[in-house]
């Protein structure tokens, strides 16, 4: 095999490789899943806690 | 998220400047590849893969235009990927031709990284993805 020959197979290699990648991203990562994860992260609040109020008439 | 285009208009049409540049360059190899035949590296000049290597570049440079002329992302998707591939092979012809860096092997992994990146940056966040986003 040539050197021009495996340097042109090294090209189509890195071009398979570019689409494998986008590929596995698009399947593990789905943009509107992303687009939700990042927008739940910009608006994420904390949590307040607010003591319990006793009932002031129980009996009624 | 980002976008990849300039916020003016040429003719009606978005400007991608790093498209645009790896267009002209790729053109560049392209015409050393098929018409001069006298690029850096002896393997290049008059092989087959060497004119293959030619034809592919010339395909990613017309793909480009295409995709800015017609406003179409998937052909510009199409040439940037194409010309990563290129500038690899490029850079492997005259890195195997003749053993040790030099500048056409730096110069060449340089446009490999810009048009990789360029690449995943339109695919993920360019215009076609913003649109699929505005839609779920």
């Amino acid at each position: 095999m040539s050197d021009a020959t495996i340097a042109m197979i090294a090209g189509s290699v890195l071009v398979m490789i570019q689409l494998v990648v986008v590929r596995v991203m698009d399947w593990y990562f789905p943009r509107g899943r992303m687009s939700k994860r990042v927008a739940e992260q910009s608006v994420e609040q904390p949590v307040e806690h607010t003591p319990e109020q006793e009932d002031p008439n129980p009996g009624s | 998220m980002t976008q990849t285009e300039l916020p003016w208009l040429f003719r009606g049409r978005r400007i991608r400047p790093y498209a645009l540049a790896v267009s002209f360059s790729t053109l560049v190899i392209s015409w050393t590849l098929l018409v001069s035949r006298d690029g850096p590296g002896a393997a290049l000049d008059r092989t087959v893969p060497g004119f293959f290597v030619g034809g592919f570049g010339m395909f990613a440079v017309v793909a480009l235009w295409i995709g800015f002329w017609w406003r179409s992302d998937k052909w510009m998707q199409v040439g940037l990927i194409l010309t990563s591939g290129v500038w690899c092979a490029r850079g492997a012809f005259i890195l195997l031709d003749s053993p040790g860096l030099n500048e056409a092997v730096g110069l060449s992994f340089c446009w490999v990284l810009a048009s990789v990146g360029a690449f995943m940056l339109e695919h993920f966040t360019g215009a076609s993805a913003t649109r699929r986003r505005s839609r779920e």
